[in-house]
């Protein structure tokens, strides 16, 4: 196990010659092969062979197999944003690992080791016995209990990141994107950690080196019996539409008494990162920065994305109006979830838990632990409501009977989270009807320009919530 | 204070008097009762064999065989002892009588007789927390207050005592103390204002409620309901439920039941939030010392809400608030009884929502609850039927069946108080339904003859010979539940999933005591290999959709990786488990009853 501390992180820094696992030309030739398949990598075949390996760091040696963590840089990505791959090195490769294999090197076959239930085992270990490997570091959290016999096994659902869940009681997640700096997901986990609305921290795996420290993973407690609310909302929504006469108070499958809770779990999470965090009262330059980049945002989006041109005009006016009407409204600034929407929410059996504290993973880290209004978080709720709603009549024809539902639907679910959210922060986002407005246009903006590159069949469903949300008067 | 021998038997041995004959007992079966389906029957509502408009004990007893049919293994009687009938029964004037209209003691063991030759056994409602105003007891203590009776009840001069004690009958009753003119103090109910509370800090009221047990026992009964017990006793500072005293003396119950008749169950009503009910099963380092069943209020308005909301998490929710109980102990499930569909488990919330679902007309409101029965419930909706009852039948404890619900009942809400699901058995397309061949005019009740759930449309005949009925179905998987004692005995994991609408479990059960029966059966049929399951698990998968719409799910079966699942009903295997989740799709309100077995020995080579 070799520990490169005297290395410059900025540097590439080559493993020590061709031994029997081939030298480092030779594994990335397999690994530019093997990148585009994969689920996390966001580029094509041409991104994958710009890749360059700034770093191979042996972490496991065993009787029977080894594993290197790897850094690889993206040519187009900023200097400090690497993506991580976990390779095993084995001579004989068992049955259950042979799906993962990305090829032979030298004498040896390398294989995507989280596949591989040894080393998700010995990775288990690592954090509960707090080990040091080279430049990698395990750390658990001071009162984690962690059975180290439980069997861990790759999650396959995951779009961005991938996750090995042991037993039914912890969840180790291995960020593909790795960027320098604090993790945001593991700094409001550890200082959130009395809250109940949040997952409970159980350890944290970080590459450092000199002055140079990013997570590469985080363990937290698996909620083994639970659903995300956006699979809730629309199961809610399927059963109203399916009635057509009757109210969305009237039906059976009503959310309102869930999404009342969920403003509950909400505004306590926003409390307790007030409190861990600090807030402060924004000023007037505070406003002003606001409703400039909210402005310079949709103007840059208008500028691209076509189906934005015919409400660019009352977006603008809106945003005129809004600013001297926010003037009337506090305007609080402190740590927020950033991303916040039904899907990133889950229902156990204790109620809401709210999960991904991590910001937008494309975005660099400083911009994802920025300070907010909360108001932000609770507009990207307002509009994943109205996703919920009107998503299932984006394949149909316009139906007004079925929109008119819909539409009741995400009024009465949203009155339900908002009064949940009051009653239990004190502070009703009601009282701040122009900033609400600002960030629910901000958000819809954006959705406008997200669908028109990945679901054009869906741009209908923000752009309706744009022509509400600029309603004149 | 003297105990009131006299009144209350002979205190020592026998309480039966020597010309009574007793019932010939069942054989022993440690534990029978985890195992069993029990059958709530009212014997008022069952078969009227002399043809008075009232059913009877001889009525019950003459549709034994039918039962034994059915299949199932114990009869819960509600009470028929001598009372003025003014709460069902539950105001018991005699504790030692039967109601004359439903015949007499030596029919009763008549009815146990029988019952046992045919492996059905019988438990009796006990009334332990008061009396009828009309029983001698309360007679004498109003009368009598320095008597031998005069501390039997909860007397006061003033209606202030134990303010913090609910009044349950919200509807009816202003207080729980009740003037007497006839003695001059308030008595103490918690029901009904004819209703007194016994008084249990009178020794000698625990020991004469202990010989009416004895009483029962001794005729060759199978154990008791034990009604309201959570009530017993009061204390300043309390709500009077479920205090330290209450378990004493449900303690001493037990003791004498253990030491007198070790194959008499006791199964205690206590409405209450699983935490406090499972202190009715006592101590769980000796395995239980109190009652060996607990009904389990809760988990059925919860069912109902699941299926109404398609979500899985009422039940779930439940599931895990629910905690482990002792050794001897198990729960008692019900989907409908002869009380109104109870809400008081239920938040405030959660009550408003089921009563706008369920009730629509407020008639169908009771105190706190719904009068309805199941089918009407469910809008007659079959499929619905056959999902409520798989979940009853699989989900941990002993099922309990209302009578009736087995061919899809209608109820009568325009009757009064909980009658609207106390109306006459439907036996066939007959004058009245099969039930009586009086008048009429002259039954207890009509019987129901609306279009939809009436006698003419829903009887006993017309379903018995029908494949397809609800009640050849509902044998069936009575059968089926029987076959695999993991429904009865097994563990419980709730299995997740990323579906909300649909609730899936294991029931997991040591393969020590398994019943090979069932599995010849299959086995013989031809559909799959089993024998070699001797020393292993008995693993079930239960996987339920819940909402009305067709779903898949993906299951994490990663731990069984390598069995198959084997469907109950028809034997035929699912593709094997391996790495991958498990994907299975349901159609709506379907549901999968899956044994997992490892066929590769049975399995031809490849």
């Amino acid at each position: 196990m070799s520990a490169h501390h005297n290395a410059s992180p900025t540097e590439p820094v080559s493993h020590d010659g061709a031994g029997s696992r081939g030298d480092d030309a030779a594994l990335m030739a397999q690994l530019i092969a093997w990148l585009p398949a994969q689920r996390w990598f966001p580029g094509q075949a041409q991104a994958a062979a710009g890749m360059t390996l700034f770093r191979r760091e042996p972490v496991f040696e065993t009787a029977e197999l080894g594993v290197d963590l790897l850094l690889l840089h993206a040519e187009s990505e900023p200097p400090d944003m690497m993506y991580q791959v976990l390779i095993g090195w084995r001579s004989d490769v068992p049955p259950h690992v042979q799906h993962a294999i990305i090829g032979t090197v030298g004498n040896e076959i390398c294989y995507d080791a989280l596949h591989d239930r040894d080393v998700t085992g010995l990775l288990l270990r690592a954090l509960a016995e707090d080990t040091r490997a080279g430049a990698v570091t395990a750390r658990h959290s001071p009162d984690a209990v962690i059975d180290v016999d439980l069997p861990g096994r790759v999650l396959t659902a995951e779009q961005s990141n991938t996750s090995v869940v042991y037993g039914d009681q912890i969840i180790m997640k291995f960020f593909r994107r790795v960027a320098e700096g604090t993790n945001p997901d593991a700094e409001v986990l550890a200082a959130l950690s009395h809250c109940a609305y949040i997952p409970t921290l159980v350890g944290e795996i970080r590459f450092e080196m000199g002055t140079h420290a990013s997570t590469l993973a985080l363990a937290t407690r698996f909620l083994p019996n639970s659903a995300d609310g956006w699979a809730m909302a629309t199961t809610s929504v399927r059963d109203l539409l399916a009635e057509g006469d009757l109210h969305a108070d009237e039906v059976g499958g009503d959310f309102a008494g869930e999404a009342n809770r969920l403003g509950r779990a909400v505004a306590q999470v926003h409390d307790d990162l007030a409190e861990a965090f600090g807030v402060r009262m924004g000023t007037a330059d505070d406003r002003a920065a606001l409703f400039g980049r909210l402005a310079a945002r949709a103007e840059r989006l208008g500028a691209s994305v076509p189906a934005l041109e015919p409400v660019m005009s009352r977006v603008r006016e809106t945003y005129g109006r809004l600013e001297p009407a926010a003037a009337g409204e506090p305007l609080e600034i402190q740590r927020i979830h950033g991303d916040l929407h039904l899907g990133q929410v889950l229902r156990t059996v204790d109620g809401w838990v709210v999960l991904d504290f991590e910001g937008e993973p494309s975005r660099p880290l400083a911009e994802r632990r920025q300070h907010h209004s909360r108001l932000r978080d609770v507009a990207g709720m307002m509009r994943s409501f109205h996703y919920a709603a009107f998503q299932m009549l984006a394949a149909g024809p316009l139906d007004s009977q079925r929109s008119y539902r819909a539409g009741e639907w995400v009024a009465r679910n949203r009155e339900a989270f908002l009064d949940g959210y009051a009653a239990s922060s004190g502070h009703d986002p009601r009282d701040c009807p122009a900033l609400s407005i600002a960030f629910e246009l901000d958000k819809a903006v954006y959705e406008v320009a997200y669908e028109h590159r990945h679901r054009p069949g869906w741009e209908q469903i923000p752009l309706a919530a744009i022509r509400e949300l600029t309603e004149p008067g | 204070m003297t105990a009131p021998g006299s009144a209350t038997g002979n205190m020592a041995g026998s309480s039966v008097a020597p010309e009574i004959r007793r019932a010939h007992p069942m054989p022993p079966d440690p534990g029978w009762y985890k195992r069993a389906v029990f059958y709530e029957v009212l014997v008022r509502a069952f078969a009227d064999s002399n043809n008075d408009g009232t059913g009877d004990l001889r009525g019950l007893a003459d549709k034994l065989d039918y039962l034994s049919w059915l299949g199932v293994d114990c009869l819960w009687l509600p009470p028929f002892y001598q009372s003025p009938l003014r709460d069902g029964g539950y105001d018991i004037a005699d504790f030692r009588t039967v109601l004359p209209e439903f015949g007499t003691v030596a029919d009763f063991v008549d009815l146990l007789d029988q019952a046992h030759a045919r492996g059905i056994r019988v438990i009796t409602d006990l009334v332990m927390n008061h009396t009828s105003d009309q029983h001698p007891w309360f007679q004498a203590s109003r009368s009598d207050p320095d008597g031998p009776f005069g501390d039997f009840y909860v007397w006061a001069d003033d209606a202030t005592g134990y303010p913090e004690a609910r009044v349950i009958f919200v509807d009816t009753e202003p207080s729980n103390w009740t003037f007497d003119p006839v003695r001059g103090q308030y008595f103490w109910h918690r029901f009904f204002s004819h209703q007194p509370d016994l008084n249990y800090d009178n020794p000698a009221v625990g020991d004469a409620m202990i010989d009416v047990m004895r009483f029962w026992l001794d005729l060759g009964i199978d154990g008791f309901r034990l009604d309201a017990v959570p009530y017993l006793y009061e204390r300043d500072g309390t709500n009077g439920e479920n205090l330290t005293e209450t378990h004493a003396f449900l303690k001493r119950c037990r003791a004498v039941v253990d030491a007198e008749y070790p194959h008499a169950v006791m199964l205690a009503e206590a409405n209450q939030w699983p935490a406090d009910v499972v202190e009715y099963f006592g101590d769980p380092a000796v395995g239980g010392d109190e009652c060996h069943m607990c009904f389990h209020f809760p988990l059925m308005p919860r069912i109902f809400m699941a299926a109404r909301r398609e979500s899985r998490f009422p039940i779930s929710e439940i599931l895990a608030q629910t905690p482990a109980i002792p050794e001897t102990g198990q729960w008692g499930i019900f989907l409908r009884n002869h009380d109104e569909l109870t809400l008081e488990m239920v938040s405030d919330e959660d009550r408003d929502y089921m009563w706008a679902e369920y009730a629509k007309d407020p008639r169908m409101k009771a105190n706190i609850g719904i009068r309805r029965r199941l089918a009407p419930l469910l809008e007659g909706d079959r499929d619905r039927q056959e999902l409520f009852t798989a979940l009853l039948l699989s989900l941990p404890g002993s099922p309990v069946l209302y009578y009736g619900d087995e061919i899809g009942m209608g109820d009568n809400i325009y009757l009064g108080d909980r009658d609207a699901v106390r109306t006459p058995m439907q036996w066939s397309p007959d004058r009245n339904a099969g039930f009586s061949r009086v008048d009429p005019a002259r039954l207890y009740l009509p019987v129901i003859m609306d279009p939809v759930y009436g006698y003419q449309a829903v009887n006993v005949e017309s379903q018995i010979d029908q494949a397809a009925s609800l009640l050849t179905w509902t044998r069936r998987m009575l059968q089926v539940r029987r076959e695999h004692p993991a429904f009865a005995l097994g563990s419980l994991t709730d299995l997740g999933g990323s579906n909300p609408s649909v609730l899936s479990f294991l029931r997991v059960s040591s393969g020590g005591d398994e019943d090979s029966a069932g599995d010849t059966r299959s086995a013989a049929t031809g559909t799959y290999a089993a024998g070699q399951h001797t020393a292993a698990p008995s693993i079930v998968l239960c996987v339920n959709n819940l909402s009305r719409f067709p779903q898949a799910v993906e299951l994490d079966l990663r731990p069984f990786e390598g069995l198959t699942p084997v469907e109950l009903t028809g034997g035929n295997a699912f593709p094997r488990i391996g790495e991958l989740p498990y994907l299975l799709t349901l159609p709506g309100h379907g549901f999968y009853w899956f044994r997992l077995i490892d066929v590769s020995g049975g399995a031809p080579a490849e």
